[in-house]
């Protein structure tokens, strides 16, 4: 898969400075002009509830926070494997953590829809080389 | 040893089914210490229950339950009193099982001296109150164990992650702005930020070390390295290395993944950050051969070494090669406290201006 074909980047993360940033840089990496910002992990959900079955509106990324309160990333998975074969498209998922805690990375590993854990701070460059690996 | 002040303190309890055995236990030392006595089982399990006796003893022969018996029930429920049986020669089979057993501490033959009681007593008490401290002691340990890791767990998130937000508003401000004299700014910023980056993931590795708990898990060295590789180069921002590995694993290895993965992390993002000034790529190159009994690991760089008088210093804390290093010289003491507490070693091999060879040897623990 090349940057090209991005169609559409949802940002999930609590914190606004964070994804302030992730806009910005997949802006100027002229990633797609398509974002879906969602400030926790039930608004993402309640966006594929809503959206399930319309191709045009899911996401292709989603870049997903870890740590969150009320729901974290890992919770948010949860939910969203149950309606997976609901879901008109399946989104590619990046998971974010500002840290590069073992426990994090076995556990990402361990859930199949995520594609691959990058570390804060977001770098287009990881994101670029790991789409290129898809 | 116990000091006949506090004797009072000591409550003993002595159970015999001969009335006359109790009568002179009791006369003979309730003057000194606090004496229970009981000619039934039944009766000494209640004491127990509702004096807590630090000291117990008792008869070997009795009509229900013999001493041995009695003990071992009563170490079941209260595992705390010092147990010392009471016995005539002809039982010294029964009692040596016992005491190897750990349900008595000690035996006393008839007929017992005074002395011998006495000296009985405070010992046994001086055991008690160890064990007791040496029981609260680990109580202590156990509970700053657990507040260590809940350190480490908030400090991992909570501190670095408005070092990762800064780092990120650095890389977008470097691209909104055009202005000379801020992107000199920016970039002193982002240097400084990095160091603190470091300094703070060092701490938090060096704390994870520290922790009591050692865990083998398989280890697939191929994939270890593969994430290492991965997640330093993003730690430095850097794509420029060149790392060539030999990875030769045939057997399963069982070791702590957490410690060798700090392992490799710090002696990767060493050879990569020092580089020689003229050198344009990192070249490392990593073998790994790992058997049945151990896993020797090589890391080699061609970087700028270390200065033969600093080869013994490097694994002390807070020691740097040179004022201008950006390390926290906490690096290389993370690591070889890791494989301290592995039962690993580690070798450096080192000429200044050609590079440096960091060899490693961790046991298996399968």
């Amino acid at each position: 898969m090349t940057v090209s074909e991005v169609g559409s980047v949802m940002l999930i993360d609590d914190n606004l400075t964070d994804r302030f940033i992730h806009k910005k840089l997949l802006a100027i990496h002229e990633f797609t002009s398509e974002i879906i910002e969602c400030e926790s992990a039930r608004e993402g959900l309640e966006f594929f509830k809503a959206n399930k079955e319309s191709k045009d509106q899911l996401p292709d990324i989603i870049l997903l926070d870890v740590l969150m309160p009320e729901m974290n990333g890992f919770d948010f998975l949860i939910h969203l494997e149950g309606m997976e074969d609901e879901l008109a498209k399946k989104p590619i998922i990046f998971m974010l953590s500002s840290t590069d805690d073992e426990s994090d990375l076995r556990k990402a590993r361990s859930v199949r829809m995520v594609n691959k854990m990058l570390r804060k701070p977001f770098s287009p460059e990881a994101l670029i080389s790991a789409i290129s690996e898809l | 040893m116990t000091s006949s002040l506090n004797r009072k303190n000591i409550r003993v309890l002595y159970l015999d089914d001969e009335e006359n055995n109790l009568r002179s236990f009791k006369a003979a030392f309730r003057r000194d210490y606090d004496v229970y006595i009981a000619s039934t089982s039944e009766k000494a399990f209640d004491i127990v229950k509702s004096v807590k006796p630090q000291v117990i003893f008792s008869d070997q022969r009795m009509p229900v339950t013999t001493g041995v018996e009695f003990f071992n029930a009563v170490r079941q429920v209260f595992p705390d009193p010092v147990r010392i049986l009471i016995t005539g020669y002809t039982d010294v089979n029964d009692i040596i099982e016992a005491i190897n057993k750990g349900h008595i501490h000690r035996y006393i033959t008839k007929p017992w001296s005074e002395q011998e009681i006495r000296v009985a007593i405070d010992n046994a008490y001086d055991l008690f109150q160890t064990r007791k401290s040496l029981d609260s002691k680990i109580t202590e340990l156990e509970k700053s164990n657990y507040e260590l890791s809940r350190f480490i767990y908030s400090a991992s998130h909570d501190l670095r992650a408005p070092i990762a937000s800064t780092l990120g508003l650095l890389r977008v401000a470097k691209h909104d702005v055009t202005d000379e004299a801020a992107l000199g700014y920016f970039d002193k910023m982002e240097e400084t930020t990095n160091t603190l980056d470091m300094f703070v993931s060092n701490i938090i590795d060096y704390y994870k070390n520290a922790r009591l708990n050692d865990e083998s898990e398989d280890v697939d060295f191929e994939l270890m390295i593969e994430d290492v590789i991965e997640s330093v180069k993003s730690y430095l921002n850097t794509n420029d290395v060149h790392i060539d590995s030999s990875i030769n694993q045939k057997h399963s290895f069982k070791g702590d993944i957490f410690r060798i993965r700090v392992i490799l992390s710090q002696l990767i993002s060493n050879a990569i950050k020092f580089k020689k000034e003229d050198q344009k790529q990192a070249r490392i190159k990593i073998e790994i051969e790992a058997d049945l009994n151990e896993v020797n690991i090589n890391v080699r760089d061609s970087g700028v070494g270390i200065l033969t008088d600093h080869v013994q210093k490097v694994f002390q804390i807070f020691f740097k090669g040179s004022s201008k290093s950006a390390g926290s010289g906490i690096g290389l003491y993370i690591v070889k406290e890791a494989l301290d507490r592995m039962g690993g070693e580690i070798s450096v091999d080192s000429k200044p201006g050609e590079g440096t060879l960091f060899s490693i040897k961790i046991p298996n623990k399968l």
